[in-house]
């Protein structure tokens, strides 16, 4: 029995006229698409892009090498490895590289870190043209955290409500 | 007695702590001072429970059981005392957890996360106290102390050495050495395990690698004949650090400095990373397969003009193989004994030498002679049972060196003899020392390896073994490797096959004596400059054979200048295979590390030989083969018994002795930095002092044809006569020849 009725609803093309209804209401109201790469949407000051390792306002790098971010990281996209440096003898890290095609971008080696060295900038725009390009060394990350620096105190006070 | 814990019934002895019972049935109560091994001070609080009758909670370190007392290990007494003592630790504290090594496996981060507060009512500043500079070994970082006093009281108790004391009071408390020296005792890093915070690291892994990343893999220390279990903890392929694997007869839960850090060597530059031919005066790269195909021809070649010379720090299996490789070659000139000069006992030798008795037995001895051994340097480990029997039992220990040897138990009568003297020394007991010692007592001789050093050692032994049979004694043959026990079982000498099956021909032959001239010299991990009794005579013996063959890990001038070809030898640590230590126990090690470069396992170098010589074994029907060979083994006494025996005559010739290093006794300790660095091993040449010489004069030595000049740094001693002592593997070793000979000083 429902099949039937079924059928002969069909040969009305009810279903046409409802979509179109949609689209006919759409049409008149202000779109809400952007036009990338012209226009941009706002973005949260908490945003979790490219990764950066800050340094202090003296040029000394934050990072102590206490692997903590390693750790955590779920995607394993961190390696660190660690040494003792001889002029200071402070602990430093020797190798910094993050994996940016394993990395998630979930932020917890920004929350880990307890000298808020490693960050996630607003940076959401980059690509790489070769495969090796996708892991960034400490430089890299050291030179996206000077460029970024001013950007992320900005960020920093925008948070402390 | 039985006691509650948290309301369960539990059995305890008289005389047992709250503690230890809880311990035994896995009942965790939170400690700092405490240790199983140690005094115990109650100073730290944190073991505070609850006991019911009681007003206040009590240390369960030091509170003694009663029949049917209450404890409670939980609730809110006992938290609450837990929290207020742990707010009190961490008032000080400072909170440097990322930078600190012991983050991850800290005692204080544990238990402050299982019974601390998560808040601190304490708001003014933190004290802060300056390092100490203790040497090579062991840093500080003295503001993260909590003056649990567990590092002073192992000193004190343990290694017999006080070296870090307790000075002040309150705030003021310090952890120091005395007037800034630095660590001596062989068993200073021990203080690491036992530190529970960060103040006390290990200088090697300092930053390295943190310890949720590590690796831990057991394995056998190679360093000492005792054959302590270890742990390797590896990350990314390299050994970070080495700890102790509990193991109650032989380590304890210790270790010796050179097994915490003999692993440094590893990763020398010198390692010898590829196989090397010698083509045209030069060594350069090859392969495996070229090699044996040499090898094998030069040993059909030189048959009966070969002597081989095989390390004992090889495993079991390497022997095992390495001399039915060379037998069934028709090479019969096979041995381990390169140290040795005099060989007149080995028809007389134990099949396998040991320790005689358990050491957990040491210390129910009542006299113990110790004969030229130095035991808190050369088997630290040992030590701390001799110093349990002298704390427990008060033992009576006689030490017999040629040297003064510093101990860290009390030696109750010391003697400096020279090797002439030493053989006599047992012959004429009635007007010495050794007069006293009654049969009936429970009496033990310990042997040192460096007695086997020496040109009389079969005298020597001979009359040791007699005296020891007079006075009913144990007799304690210590080895001078890892391996020494194993290479006499596996047939690594010429006159015994596995087994020690004597071989009637060879009777009487050892390595060198019996050929004057090689034409294929095998020389199997060891290295010509320090390895070998004469190292005079091994090199011109390999400037005059026709073929040398070095298996060898690292590279030294002689293997540079003389081996026709090198095979890459991994080390202990990236190999398996076994060890025989001085307990006759047989103990397995695995590969910890892959092999560094192209360097191979010994036994896989040597399988890929006997194919090409046709000869067919494998891995499995090896160790088949030794758990058979060590089945059917008829083990005699260590007595060495000699029927007819000449004294040594007396010349008036100076007699030259080495005092054995333990830091520099096999080829990757000896590329151990920061051991090498440590006091012991000044190197210095010890000369009587009738001989009136200062420390500027130029010494000129006359060993047979060979003449050196030397600056040495002299020490003088008055006993005994008619010696110079010369510390192992120094410069001066090396140059003046053999361990044992006489030389003209002029
Ligand atoms: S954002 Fe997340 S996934 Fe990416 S590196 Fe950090 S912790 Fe790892
Ligand atoms: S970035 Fe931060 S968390 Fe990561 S190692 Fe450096 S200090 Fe530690
Ligand atoms: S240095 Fe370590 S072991 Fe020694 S008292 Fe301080 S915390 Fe205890
Ligand atoms: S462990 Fe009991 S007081 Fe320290």
């Amino acid at each position: 029995m429902n099949s039937i009725i079924k059928f002969i609803k069909s040969l009305f093309f009810l279903e046409i006229f409802k979509g179109l209804s949609i689209t006919g209401k759409k049409l008149y109201k202000k779109p809400i698409t952007i036009q990338y790469p012209e226009e941009k949407t706002p973005q949260s000051t908490r945003f979790r892009g490219l990764h950066a390792l800050r340094k202090y306002p003296n040029g000394e790098e934050r990072c102590i090498g206490c692997k903590l971010c390693e750790a955590v990281c779920p995607a394993l996209a961190i390696t660190i490895d660690t040494e003792e440096r001889a002029d200071d003898k402070t602990r430093r890290t020797t190798k910094y590289d993050i994996d940016l095609f394993k990395c998630i971008y979930c932020g917890f080696c920004e929350e880990a870190c307890p000298v808020d060295a490693i960050i996630e900038t607003s940076i959401f725009e980059y690509h790489f043209e070769n495969r090796n390009d996708g892991i960034m060394n400490k430089i890299d990350l050291l030179k996206i955290g000077d460029l970024y620096e001013q950007q992320e105190l900005k960020d920093r006070s925008a948070n402390d409500l | 007695m039985d006691i509650y814990i948290n309301n369960n019934k539990y059995q305890a002895l008289d005389d047992e702590t709250i503690i230890q019972v809880a311990d035994r049935h896995d009942i965790h109560i939170p400690r700092f001072c405490y240790h199983k091994r140690l005094s115990i001070v109650a100073s730290c609080r944190m073991c505070l429970v609850e006991v019911e009758g009681a007003k206040y909670p009590q240390p369960a370190c030091s509170t003694i059981v009663r029949d049917g007392m209450k404890v409670n290990t939980v609730g809110s007494v006992t938290e609450d005392a837990q929290k207020s003592t742990m707010e009190f630790l961490l008032i000080n504290h400072p909170l440097d957890c990322p930078v600190c090594d012991q983050a991850g496996e800290c005692e204080l981060q544990d238990i402050s996360l299982d019974h601390g507060d998560y808040k601190s009512n304490y708001k003014e500043i933190k004290r802060t106290v300056i390092d100490k500079d203790i040497g090579n070994l062991v840093t500080t970082e003295m503001t993260r102390c909590i003056h649990c006093s567990r590092c002073v009281r192992f000193g004190e108790e343990v290694a017999g050495i006080k070296e870090l004391g307790m000075t002040g009071r309150g705030e003021e408390t310090k952890i120091e050495t005395f007037v800034n020296q630095s660590l001596t005792s062989e068993l200073s890093g021990n203080v690491i395990d036992l530190c529970p915070v960060g103040a006390l690291n290990n200088n090697l892994y300092k930053y390295s690698a943190r310890t949720w990343d590590l690796k831990q893999i057991s394995s056998i220390s190679s360093n000492d004949c005792l054959g302590s279990n270890i742990y390797y903890h590896t990350y990314k392929n390299e050994i970070k650090r080495t700890v102790p694997k509990e193991n109650e007869q032989i380590n304890l839960s210790w270790l010796a400095d050179s097994d915490r850090f003999g692993h440094e060597g590893i990763e020398s530059e010198e390692r010898i990373l590829s196989p090397f031919v010698r083509s045209e005066n030069k060594l350069i790269q090859s392969d495996l397969e070229t090699l044996n195909q040499a090898v094998s021809q030069k040993m059909q070649e030189y048959t009966s003009s070969t002597t081989a010379v095989m390390s004992a720090q090889s495993s079991c299996e390497e022997m095992y193989l390495f001399q039915k490789i060379l037998r069934e070659s028709g090479i019969p000139n096979i041995d381990h004994r390169s140290k040795e000069c005099d060989f007149g006992y080995q028809d007389y030798y134990p099949i396998i030498p040991s320790f005689d008795i358990k050491l957990s037995e040491i210390e129910f001895m009542e006299n113990i002679i110790l004969v030229n051994v130095n035991i808190s340097k050369e088997f630290p480990i040992l030590s701390v049972y001799l110093r349990n029997a002298v704390k427990q039992n008060s033992t009576n220990i006689i030490s017999l060196s040629a040297y003064e040897y510093l101990e860290n138990f009390d030696i109750s009568h010391s003697e400096t003899l020279s090797p002439k003297e030493l053989e006599k020394y047992f012959t004429t007991t009635s007007n010495n020392i050794l007069s006293n010692i009654n049969k009936d007592k429970k009496n033990l001789i310990i042997m040192g390896p460096s007695t086997t050093y020496l040109k009389n050692y079969t005298n020597i032994t001979n009359n040791i073994s007699r005296y020891a049979k007079s006075i009913n004694s144990k007799l304690s043959l210590l080895g001078d490797q890892c391996n020494t026990s194993g290479a006499w079982a596996m047939g690594v000498v010429p006159h015994r096959l596995p087994g020690g099956i004597e071989i009637a021909e060879f009777k009487n032959t050892a390595y060198l004596s019996s050929y004057p001239k090689n034409d294929l010299l095998i020389i199997y991990n060891l290295e010509p400059e320090y390895d070998f009794s004469n190292d005079t005579e091994i090199i011109d013996r390999l400037k005059n054979s026709k073929f040398n063959v070095f298996f060898s890990s690292y590279m030294t001038d002689s293997i540079n200048k003389y081996a026709d070809v090198v095979y890459p030898l991994a080390v202990q640590q990236e190999s398996h295979g076994s060890y025989i230590n001085t307990n006759k126990q047989l103990q397995v090690f695995n590969q910890v590390i892959s092999p560094r470069g192209q360097s191979k396992n010994g036994l896989e170098i040597l399988l890929g030989l006997s194919k090409r010589l046709g000869i067919n074994i494998d891995d499995e029907q090896i160790s088949k083969d030794i758990n058979e060979i060590l089945s059917k083994m008829n083990i005699k006494s260590n007595y060495i018994l000699i029927d007819t025996i000449e004294m040594t005559n007396e010349k008036n010739t100076l007699e030259k002795i080495i005092i054995r290093s333990s830091n520099s006794n096999n080829p990757t300790l000896r590329r151990c930095k920061s051991l090498l660095t440590t006091h012991d091993n000044d190197d210095f040449m010890s000369i009587p002092n009738s001989m009136k010489i200062n420390s500027e004069s130029k010494i000129t030595i006359n060993e047979s044809e060979n003449s050196f000049k030397i600056k040495a740094n002299i020490k003088v001693h008055d006993k005994p006569d008619n010696t110079i002592l010369v510390k192992m593997n120094g410069r001066y070793a090396q140059k003046i020849g053999s361990y044992n000979t006489s030389v003209d000083l002029s």
